[in-house]
This record gives C-alpha cells, sequence and structure tokens, in this order.
C-alpha cells in the first residue's frame, strides 16, 4: 500500500461525521422544535428540522470527499475544508505521538481512529485526526513516524534535544547508578507558615459563590434578597460584621486546606527528573523530568515579601497526550529568598538568579501609578457620589490603587545574561520569570501610541501555551532596552 | 525600531479588506436606516437624523478606507533562515520574533473570498503561540508554507 498517494478516509466517517454534527445540532433543534410548537404554522415545525438534517447530511458527505491525506517528504499532509479550503502539513519529527483508538462505527466496519498529537498549543486536542482508516494504515503511520523519531535520536546524543518524548518513569533509570537526594522540605511550623499567607479565602469565597450558582434553583434568592434588604437597613455595621465573619471562616478553612495539601511537602533530584511529593490525606508526587522545564517564576506576595519570604514555580511543559501536569507547579510553596539560588543550582543549574535588574526609565512612573486608575477611576467615582458623603472615603481607594502602581513601577524590570531572559513585573504580587533562551516560543514588542509618544515599549516572552504560567510580560521599559532584548532573541544579527 | 521586516503582504488584501469593511457598513447601513425610519414614522426627534448620517458616513470612511490602508501600511513580515518576524498593528505596534526551531507546523488556508481573489493565509504554530500572515499571493503563501515547513525541519537545536 503506498501512503504517498492522495487518499480518502473511509466513507465510514461521513456517517461520523454527520452524527457528530447532529450532536451538537441536538439542542438548538429541540429549542427550535419547542418555540415552533408556540407559533401557529405547523410547517415551521417541520421545514426546519428537516433543513438543519439535510444540510449536515451534505455538509458530512461533502467534508468527507475534500477531506484528503498522504504522507510526503516526510510529513502528515492533509487538505481539508468545505468552504474555507485548508492545508495542514505535519513534519513527522514535530509528532510527539500517535493513539489508535476505535469507536463503535469504527468498529462496525473494522477500522480505526487516529489522533495524531505535536506538542501543540493546546494540550489534550489532537493536531490532526483521521476518523476512520484501516488498521495496517494506522501501524504503517505509527511505523514511519518512529523511524523518523529514531533518525532525529541519532542527532539527539550529539545534541541534547529537548523536544524528544519524556520518560515519566523515574524507576526505569533505577538500574543505572542515580543520584538522589532532598533539595528542599518543609517542616510543619514552615507549612503553617504558608497556609496562612496563601491569600487562599478569595479561592474559598469564590468556590462558594460558584457552588451556590451551581444551585441557584434550589435557592430561594428572591426570598434571600428580600432578608438581605431588611437586613441591610438595619444598618451598614451589621452587614460589615456579618462579612468580616464569612470572609473569617473562609481564611480558617482555607489554612486547613492548604495545610493538608502542603504536609510533608519535598522535593528531590533523582536522576533527570525532579520528584514532589505532598499531601497528608491524598499523597501526591509529580515527576518533572529536567528537559520539560520551560521557565522558572518566583512569586512574592504582600505578606511573604514583608518577611523576606518568596515561592518557586517551575514552568512544566507536560508530554503528549496530557501526560503529567502541565502548567505552573510549585517547587517551594514558601522560601526565604536567599536560598532559592541555592535550591535552582541544585536541581536546575543551567538558570542562574543572581542578576542585576534594569528598571524602566522615570518617565514610565506616571503611566505605571495612573494605570490602576483606568478601571478604578468611573466605579469608583459612581460608589462615592452613590454613598456621599462618607463615601467619599472610597476616593482614598484611588490614592492606594496608585500607590500600588508606584510599586508596581518600582519593583518592574529586565535582565539578561548570555543565554537567559528574566522579566519581572508586579501587579499585587511580585512575579519574575526566568527563561532560557532556546525555550522561548516567541517574543513579541509592542508600543501603543501613548507610549511612542514617551519613547517606551513592552515586551513579552511565551515559553508554554496557556494563561497564567505562559511567560513573562513587563510594560513601559525604555525602547532601547526593549531593543537589546529583541536583538538578543533574534538569531540573524546584524540586520 | 530599525531593522524592520522587509516584506509587504500582498496589495490586494488591501481590497479583500474593504470588502470585509463593507459587508460590516451594509449591515450598520441597515440597522442605521431602521433606525431612521422609525424616527420619522413615530415623530421622534428630528435632530437625530444628521448625527446618525455623519455617523454612518464616518464609519464607512473609517472601515472601508482608513483602518485597511493603515493595517496594510504596517503589516510586514519576513521569514529568515532560522526566524520569522512578523511587524503588525493599527494603534499598538507589534512586532513578533519567533525562531525556526520552535515551529511545530504551518498551514496554509483560503476562504471563498480570499480565493477570488487568489489569495491565501498561512498560519504558524509554535507549542505555545499562533501567528497568522493573512492575504498572501496564492502562490506566494504555497511557498512560504513548503519553506518554513522545511527550514522548521532543518534547524535542530543549537543548545
Amino acid at each position: 500500500m503506498k501512503m504517498s498517494e492522495k487518499k480518502r478516509l473511509h466513507p465510514i466517517s461521513v456517517i461520523a461525521n454527520i452524527l457528530k454534527q447532529l450532536k451538537d445540532a441536538f439542542l438548538p433543534l429541540i429549542l427550535v422544535i419547542i418555540i415552533g410548537n408556540k407559533t401557529v404554522s405547523s410547517m415551521w415545525d417541520i421545514t426546519v428540522p428537516l433543513a438543519v438534517v439535510v444540510y449536515t447530511i451534505v455538509i458530512g458527505i461533502v467534508s468527507w470527499l475534500r477531506f484528503t491525506y498522504w504522507l510526503e517528504e516526510g510529513e502528515l499532509r492533509i487538505e481539508y475544508g468545505v468552504f474555507v479550503r485548508k492545508k495542514r502539513y505535519i513534519p513527522f519529527e514535530r509528532i510527539q505521538g500517535i493513539s489508535i483508538s476505535e469507536g463503535f462505527l469504527q468498529r462496525m466496519v473494522g477500522v480505526v481512529k487516529v489522533n495524531v498529537e505535536t506538542a501543540g498549543h493546546q494540550p489534550g486536542e489532537a493536531e490532526a485526526v483521521l476518523t476512520a482508516v484501516t488498521r495496517k494504515e494506522a501501524k504503517q503511520l505509527q511505523r514511519l513516524i518512529q523511524k523518523s523519531k529514531e533518525k532525529t535520536e541519532e542527532i539527539a546524543e550529539i545534541l541534547p534535544r529537548e523536544e524528544s518524548t519524556a520518560s515519566f518513569l523515574p524507576n526505569d533509570q533505577g538500574l543505572e547508578q542515580e543520584e538522589k537526594n532532598i533539595i528542599f522540605s518543609m517542616n510543619f511550623w514552615e507549612i503553617f507558615q504558608v497556609a496562612l499567607t496563601s491569600g487562599g479565602a478569595f479561592g474559598v469565597i469564590s468556590a462558594i459563590f460558584l457552588f451556590a450558582t451551581q444551585f441557584d434553583e434550589l435557592i430561594p434568592y428572591e426570598k434571600l434578597y428580600k432578608d438581605a434588604q431588611t437586613f441591610i437597613a438595619h444598618g451598614v455595621f451589621y452587614t460589615a460584621v456579618v462579612i468580616l465573619l464569612i470572609f473569617i471562616a473562609a481564611y480558617i478553612i482555607s489554612v486547613i486546606q492548604n495545610m493538608l495539601r502542603y504536609a510533608f511537602f519535598t522535593v528531590e533530584k533523582i536522576g533527570e527528573n525532579i520528584i514532589i511529593s505532598r499531601g497528608l490525606l491524598e499523597r501526591k508526587k509529580i515527576a518533572i523530568p529536567i528537559e520539560r522545564v520551560q521557565g522558572i517564576v518566583i512569586k512574592e506576595n504582600i505578606i511573604r515579601r514583608w518577611f523576606g519570604y518568596a515561592s518557586v514555580y517551575v514552568i512544566h511543559a507536560g508530554g503528549a497526550f496530557n501526560e503529567g501536569d502541565h502548567g505552573s507547579i510549585v517547587l517551594c510553596p514558601l522560601i526565604k529568598k536567599e536560598r532559592i539560588a541555592s535550591v535552582i543550582l541544585s536541581c536546575l543549574p543551567e538558570y542562574s538568579l543572581n542578576l542585576k535588574f534594569i528598571a524602566p526609565p522615570k518617565r514610565a512612573c506616571i503611566r505605571y501609578m495612573l494605570r490602576p486608575l483606568y478601571v478604578l477611576l468611573f466605579p469608583v467615582c459612581i460608589a462615592a457620589f452613590w454613598l456621599r458623603p462618607w463615601g467619599l472615603l472610597l476616593l482614598l481607594l484611588l490614592s492606594i490603587a496608585s500607590y500600588f502602581g508606584y510599586l508596581s513601577y518600582q519593583d518592574a524590570g529586565w535582565a539578561i545574561s548570555n543565554h537567559q531572559l528574566a522579566l519581572r513585573s508586579r501587579l499585587l504580587s511580585v512575579r519574575t520569570v526566568y527563561m532560557l533562551k532556546n525555550r522561548i516560543q516567541s517574543m513579541e514588542a509592542s508600543c501603543n501610541w501613548f507610549q511612542q509618544r514617551q519613547r517606551l515599549g513592552t515586551i513579552m516572552a511565551t515559553v508554554m501555551s496557556g494563561t497564567g504560567g505562559a511567560g513573562g510580560k513587563v510594560v513601559d521599559l525604555d525602547q532601547k532596552d526593549i531593543q537589546t532584548i529583541y536583538t538578543w532573541f533574534k538569531r540573524t544579527k546584524g540586520n | 525600531m530599525n531593522g524592520e521586516p522587509r516584506k509587504r503582504i500582498s496589495e490586494r488584501a488591501l481590497s479583500v479588506w474593504r470588502i470585509y469593511g463593507m459587508i460590516g457598513w451594509a449591515v450598520s447601513f441597515i440597522a442605521f436606516a431602521t433606525v431612521i425610519a422609525l424616527l420619522i414614522i413615530f415623530d421622534g426627534p428630528k435632530w437625530i437624523i444628521p448625527i446618525l448620517v455623519i455617523l454612518l458616513l464616518g464609519e464607512g470612511y473609517f472601515f472601508i478606507f482608513f483602518i485597511p490602508t493603515l493595517r496594510w501600511r504596517r503589516w510586514r513580515y519576513e521569514v529568515r533562515e532560522q526566524e520569522i518576524e512578523i511587524q503588525k498593528g493599527l494603534f499598538v505596534m507589534k512586532r513578533t520574533l519567533i525562531p525556526m526551531i520552535r515551529v511545530q507546523h504551518v498551514d496554509s488556508s483560503q476562504g471563498p473570498l480570499l480565493k477570488k481573489y487568489k489569495l491565501a493565509s498561512v498560519t504558524i504554530f509554535t507549542a505555545a503561540t499562533v501567528h497568522e500572515i493573512p492575504a498572501l499571493d496564492e502562490g506566494e503563501a504555497e511557498e512560504l508554507r513548503y519553506h518554513i515547513s522545511r527550514l522548521a525541519r532543518v534547524a535542530d537545536e543549537d543548545v
């Protein structure tokens, strides 16, 4: 069987497509029928669903006709799309894994479904799906990709390649002589401190709120609102007390939660893996292959910063098919700032933390101080007017917000060394991201009209998909500095 | 910043974007016309009508002429041996640098309107980000996709 010819999927995929489409259209369709029942014409009842069904069938067939795939020049090539024609070419080397599955439909005609996954932007979502191919073809595809993998592995022996699939079984290396040492651990007192300063109360409150909204049908809100209205009428003081009590309760819950979560927290280095284990009731163990670490994040929240403590996270890229955890993983929940460098040195020696950060220029200060006001100014003014005369005290909030803006100006900065970029920014807590040059996926320098006038700009570097632990960003740096960072990342020099 | 990327996207992109603008404008034309008709029928305040007309004309100018032109003028890209650089932005100028070794795969796609103008867009995927170069000449897009796909594989890590 030649794989280099353009070919279509097994026709069973037409049915699979149609069924999937119908499943998606099911709810709206029911809705249309129900609404249709209330109107007079009975034609409507039949025509709309019929039109939808005919449409899905036609689309199902056409999209099957248009979907072709083949292997050529070491790439899996797919062309598809009914209205918008799309071509997707995936080099074998970039394919992280192939999973073969068979659903009910596939089994009926003896074919399989193939999911092709790369180190994609959306973990867990396959980059390409071949809904129905013969088992033989699937095997062949698997073999071909394996072969090209091996080829690159040979290169990998000379050049350490980060993209090679990670081994998640530290036991496999157990036969080799391995160094095993505890890098970091926490005693009871430290864990208690973590729990106290974690600020998880907001998390608990929002969880309660979420929980409440899940059952909004059961809870008699209208009655509650009425009660609340009479209650509030009794005085702002009582309301404040109740809110305070809720906060205290939530705080205590979050402290207990965190105590349980971080109990017996230890970090070990076994061979080329960092092993983090924690938890009292539920013992959790996370293995992070060092080659999958995309960056280090150091966070200092307000309270911890006060006492000279911080928490350290690693940005972990995960593996193919959602193997292992993905995202920011806490390495040290609470650590004296002076100790961080030594911990990092013992597990991730490629990173260097002792850097001198370069701050944004003085002229950026005013922009930093004004930034929190953009969002706050309007609601606060309205609230102040509404609750006057005492509400005018709310205006103090604006100056506090502005002060935090000033703090973020003071703490922002960047530092580059030969192979590493560090970006530091602050919202409420200070966040410093350390990224190796060869781990940065893309870099963006931007400047808007206002920044342009003051020769300022924003720099952003991304090491992983997703929000949160995705990378670093610093606003309002000097454009010369931006240029320096940008050129540092550029591989084509003298341009 | 100096050293801008050199290549521009196809000039025909301008026509396509203008058509997109016109479609949007047609929709708001209908909406505005309805409001004006209602104002006349129900004898509403007449002074609103000239304001609406000005708004509509303004929108037309903005989305059919001003923005597409500015967007086209700002759009630049360059594919080099080891990296791809993109520059774009209307009010916020953005420059993006994507190392070739980070490119996972490349898509090209073509909708009906783009097809009519013999244009296509190219989308570049890294493990973390997605970048689109819109409205390239069909042949150029194909070539670019081929080229990037080639370079992305040759460029092995230089750790």
